[in-house]
């Protein structure tokens, strides 16, 4: 067979199959061309270890799974995965964002860092999610899912936006290819919510928010999670348009390390 | 026994009024869904992407007052219910649905707006109204628009069928040429604004339908109003279409109708309406005519 359709392309992370709606992968290596001193190529030299980046998209269908948590695992926590078949080893998650809007399902971007060579080939598989322990058939959507903690004079949220990013660093040894550690540095939290006002107006050192998004289930009612940004609003935004209402848009941003 | 529900044996109610005169009407709904699809699995379920809205629409002969008209404006004000009950040969046949007695079948929709409206008329007939209505609320069965639900007598409009002395046209031209036909029609597209819900979990949980519905619903200016006239030429001249070049035509038009003891049905302004066309037609057996369009936009204020 000489591709493989989307339905024969499996993606785990950790123990765990990604109920991923479209996905990527892609591996770097870090090059530079060697030159004598008469400016000709001797050869290309590594300057770094290989970087890989696993990308996808999923409607969320449960809590933010672990192998995206940032905040609350240490920075040694480490997986392998597979795409397709091709297997990677040391995989960090670096950042993954969100956006809540009325009558749409919440779909979840995230990105994967990895420090390995993909292994293995490609090959066909296939994985059924209802026969997964962790399968729930529930899914965050706007129509039921709302925000507390947004600035008393917001009266109508129209769409909140979240994500939760991390720097990866990865630290070699002398001789060694594949990183002896990876830190995670510069975590924070980014929310903003449109609405109809922007909130108490802007100090020089910001105004402080605690907004939580509670992601609940379109059909049970059930929390399937509640997202927290505990930081400083930084940006305050209003615009209008022909046709259109006026806007406004506060941005809250946490520090988290 | 399969039976048929025929129109003899129908009622239809807007904001509690019965309405007369009803030709047609035509209710629906669409759910637009988002595919979930897995990678390794492909589809799992369709999820809903879009808010939920109906569309309604009723064409009748104007034989009273115009509930609709009253309808034309912004704001939650001229949100509208209405409902159509239809006979149930197999439930009794009748149209008794009153409290713990439900033998007629009801299609109806809450929060309603008006889309457009149209009048038209022609000699020798009764003019006829057809409106469009989205509806942003819930649409289908056991929805009663009936005053107090049915509950006590309503207040529906009299009977008053205009006759053709009765229907007065204004254009360029009408004082001595015969107007045939008119229609006049009004865009009223609506804007709907959908927030998250902001309420607490046991709000959620007791499934109001608040937080289904939109935050906001407004009419989108300018609202466009659009008369058109054809005429039976006797001194009428059109306009040079170049002459648009050095301004466009500016009229005041009016379409009044009367019931026959001259007590005003409807009326429509079209002051400083601006003409955007011109149509000549003439063949064998019949007299030259002109068919002249106008164009109205009003602002919100």
């Amino acid at each position: 067979m000489a591709f493989l359709k989307y339905e024969d392309v499996v993606i785990t992370l950790g123990n765990e199959k990604i109920f991923a709606d479209t996905a990527g992968i892609s591996v770097d290596a870090s090059v530079a061309e060697s030159r004598n001193v008469y400016g000709e190529i001797e050869r290309y030299a590594p300057t770094n270890g290989l970087r890989g980046e696993l990308s996808f998209e999923y409607y969320m269908t449960g809590a933010i799974p672990s192998y995206l948590n940032m905040t609350g695992i240490p920075d040694t926590d480490t997986r392998n995965g597979a795409f397709g078949g091709l297997v990677f080893t040391d995989a960090y998650a670096r950042s993954y964002n969100l956006e809540v809007q009325p009558y749409s399902p919440v779909k979840i971007s995230s990105a994967v860092d990895f420090y390995s060579a993909l292994t293995s080939s490609i090959s066909a598989s296939s994985s059924s999610p209802t026969d997964l322990p962790y399968w729930k058939n529930q899914y965050a959507h706007g129509v039921r899912s709302y925000v507390l903690g947004a600035p008393s004079n917001i009266n109508s949220t129209l769409s909140v936006s979240y994500s939760v990013s991390a720097a990866r660093r990865p630290i070699y040894l002398a001789g060694e290819t594949s990183p002896t550690r990876v830190t995670k540095e510069a975590v924070e939290i980014n929310m903003s919510l449109r609405g109809d006002n922007i909130g108490d107006f802007l100090l020089v050192s910001g105004r402080h928010a605690e907004i939580t998004c509670h992601m609940l289930d379109m059909n049970t009612n059930t929390t399937l999670d509640k997202l927290k940004c505990s930081g400083q609003i930084t940006r305050q935004e209003l615009s209008v348009s022909p046709q259109n209402y006026l806007n406004g848009v506060i941005s809250v941003r946490q520090v988290f390390q | 026994m399969k039976n048929a529900s025929l129109p003899y044996n129908q009622q239809v109610y807007v904001n509690g009024t019965g309405i007369s005169g009803i030709q047609s009407i035509e209710g629906n709904y669409g759910i637009t869904e988002q595919n979930v699809n897995f990678a390794g699995f492909g589809y799992v379920t369709g999820l809903i992407s879009q808010p939920m809205q109906g569309n309604f629409t009723i064409s009748r002969a104007l034989v009273s007052e115009d509930p609709f008209l009253n309808l034309t404006g912004d704001g939650t004000d001229f949100a509208f219910s209405g409902s159509v009950f239809y006979e149930r040969p197999n439930l009794g046949g009748t149209l008794d649905n009153t409290e713990g007695n439900y033998m007629s079948g009801c299609f109806g929709f809450h929060s309603g707006y008006l889309t457009s409206y149209n009048i038209s008329c022609g000699i020798g007939e009764v003019p006829s109204v057809s409106v469009a209505i989205s509806v942003y609320g819930d649409l289908g069965p056991g929805i009663d628009a009936r005053y107090n639900k049915g509950e006590a007598t309503a207040d529906n409009p009299a009977i008053q069928v205009p006759n053709q002395g009765g229907i007065v046209l204004t254009c360029d031209g009408s004082s001595t040429n015969r107007i045939t036909s008119f229609s006049y029609s009004m865009e009223l597209p609506r804007t709907a604004l959908y927030a998250l819900p902001n309420t607490t979990a046991a709000d959620l949980t007791a499934d109001s339908v608040k937080w289904k519905m939109p935050a906001q619903v407004d009419l989108s200016y300018p609202v466009e109003s659009t008369a058109n006239f054809t005429m039976e030429i006797d001194d009428y001249e059109t306009k040079n279409l170049y002459g648009a070049l050095t301004g466009i035509h500016i009229h005041n038009t009016d379409i009044t109708i009367n019931n026959d003891s001259g007590g005003q049905i409807v009326k429509f302004d079209l002051t400083k309406s601006r003409l955007i066309s011109e149509s000549f037609s003439s063949e064998v057996g019949g007299p030259v005519t002109v068919n002249l369009t106008y164009k109205k936009y009003s602002n919100k204020r």
